[in-house]
């Protein structure tokens, strides 16, 4: 194993520094620092360090910390709108049950209300019907009556004529004509009817 | 021809040699002074860092100052990053409680170890500043420091150092363990977490110089043959920028994710 | 790593504070104990050659270094 090239390469041994005509450092080894410029790096990062510690990465911490905030804050706001839109729905919802259990009540008065006014429509037509009934009956009887009245009369006069014609006088001047036809109607009624012979 | 441009504006100007033959891209490459000289040069990695600093930090500020609650498209870009660093990496290594403390570092690193690694493939600056290894050892030194001192803090120093053995093992193992595991923690972690960054960068950027300058050299010295052969090469320096982009955030990703594990295995009292 | 340590709790937070980090190091920090073995024995067992000018002291550094790697990695993935 051939490691002289090792004492180089970990810059034990500066080699090769100074080519010819050119500047000293120009030909030093590519793993050796020129010290100009490592402590030119070393300020110019500092600066930038000093950048980014002190403006920088406060400026991301903020923006980070107001997302995260702004993401919290807008789910408490969801959450809000949440509640009251659940609040809204439950008062919607209570509204509709009051409104439907009213429907219920007017319904149930309408109902109630209405078979009042068919009873009393009913009432009314059926006394109706009892008086054109009753005004009916009562005249069928005066009318009855009447006519009983008359036929008795005609009977009545009919008989005589007949019996006079029968007996060839009259009877009609006759004081007992009356009494004679009311006993015949009597007994024509009473179904006793007998032949007798007319005294005179 | 733009991939012409690309070429030119990847290679160093003082790599663009006599001409004779060509020269295959070297670590010279990559050294690219703007003013001064040795250790104490200006450079164009310089240039860039400092520049990518300069526009992550307004961009930043910019994008996130309205710290909206329903982000634009801006501020949601950054988020996605943010919230990848923050929730993907940070609180799930290292847990809820004390994660937050580390979230600026962690997203700064990935920040700018993502842009500047990007700039390896963005027009004009197409130099991924990462493969100067300079820049992965300052942000390594950083890692370093603090997942120690959190550690210490958190554990005090004796209890620290004890809790990094894994314990329940046979006695004689421990023998070996206990170098193997000190190495590990205070030598091989730092070490391997940038020269990874740095390797990937580096060795990426150095394939695409290849075949840039490759193509670019048969394109210009070559027959007509090679001419044609030169539309290959920069057919393959295309698929392999959009390669390099995956690399480039994976690398981004992995030493944030590494950085995180580092100081999760320091605070955490199981081992 | 400040001095402000207590920040603030974000309300995504609170919500997750008992939340534990992930002890199971990521597949990516394997190859730092790959190479911990061979690097922590290897590099003395070199040093040691050079020191005492021999030159067999680094294979069985870098073998056991390999073998103490692949215990460790073993100790750190494989008993879950």
């Amino acid at each position: 194993m051939h490691l002289t090239g090792l004492a180089p390469l970990v810059g034990l041994v500066a080699e090769t520094e100074g080519t010819p005509g050119g500047d000293p450092v120009a030909g030093r080894m590519p793993i050796l620092p020129l010290y100009g410029e490592l402590i030119f790096g070393l300020i110019a990062f500092g600066i930038l360090y000093f950048v980014i510690a002190k403006k920088v990465v406060p400026n991301l911490e903020k923006a980070y910390a107001a997302r995260a905030a702004a993401i919290e804050g807008g789910m408490a706001q969801a959450e809000e709108a949440q509640a009251a839109a659940e609040a809204a729905k439950a008062q919607y919802e209570a509204q509709l049950k009051e409104a439907r259990t009213e429907a219920t009540q007017i319904r149930e008065d309408a109902r109630v209300q209405g078979s009042a006014i068919v009873a009393e429509m009913r009432g009314q037509a059926q006394a109706e019907a009892t008086r054109i009934t009753e005004a009916a009956h009562r005249q069928i009887e005066a009318e009855r009556s009447q006519a009983a009245t008359q036929l008795r009369g005609e009977v009545g006069r009919l008989s005589t004529d007949l019996a006079s014609k029968i007996v060839g006088e009259s009877l009609h001047d006759q004081a007992r004509q009356t009494g004679i036809v009311d006993r015949f109607l009597a007994e024509l009624e009473s179904g006793n009817l007998t032949a007798q012979k007319v005294d005179s | 021809m733009s991939l012409h441009l690309l070429g030119t504006s990847l290679v160093a100007p003082m790599a663009s040699g006599e001409g004779e033959g060509f020269h295959a891209p070297t670590p010279e490459e990559f050294y690219w002074p703007i003013f001064g000289s040795g250790d104490w040069t200006f450079t164009r990695p310089m240039a860039v860092f400092g520049l990518s600093v300069i526009l992550i930090s307004w961009a930043l500020i910019a994008l996130t100052k309205k710290a909206a609650i329903v982000p634009g498209k801006g501020q949601w870009l950054v988020e996605q990053a943010y919230d990848f660093v923050r929730n993907g990496l940070a609180r799930d290594i290292i847990g809820s409680k004390e994660f937050l403390r580390f979230v600026p570092l962690l997203f700064s690193l990935f920040v700018v170890i993502l842009v500047n690694n990007l700039f390896g493939i963005i027009p004009p600056i197409q130099y991924p500043t990462m493969s100067r290894i300079a820049f992965p050892i300052a942000l390594t030194l950083v890692v370093y420091v603090v997942y120690h001192i959190a550690g210490m803090r958190k554990k005090g120093v004796g209890h620290y150092l004890t809790g990094m053995i894994p314990k329940g093992l046979p006695k004689p193992i421990y023998v070996l363990m206990i170098p193997l595991e000190y190495a590990q923690f205070f030598l091989i972690r730092p070490l391997t977490l940038a020269l990874r960054l740095f390797g990937n960068m580096f060795a990426g950027h150095m394939l695409l110089l290849l075949f840039v300058m490759g193509g670019e050299y048969m394109l210009l010295h070559g027959g007509i043959g090679l001419k044609i052969t030169s539309i290959g090469s920069f057919a393959m320096a295309l698929i392999f920028t959009a390669f390099e982009a995956l690399i480039q955030f994976l690398q981004a990703y992995i030493f944030t994710l590494l950085a995180a594990t580092y100081i999760s295995d320091a605070i955490s009292e199981e081992h | 790593m400040s001095g402000s340590d207590e920040e603030p709790l974000t309300p995504l937070q609170r919500k997750d504070s008992g939340h534990p980090g992930n002890q199971n190091p990521p597949m990516w920090d394997a190859l730092s104990y790959v190479l911990a073995g061979p690097l922590t024995f290897g590099i003395p067992a070199y040093l040691l050659d050079r020191w005492l000018g021999t030159s067999w002291i680094v294979l069985p550094g870098v073998l056991i270094g390999m073998a103490v790697s692949l215990y460790a990695v073993w100790v750190r993935y494989g008993r879950g």
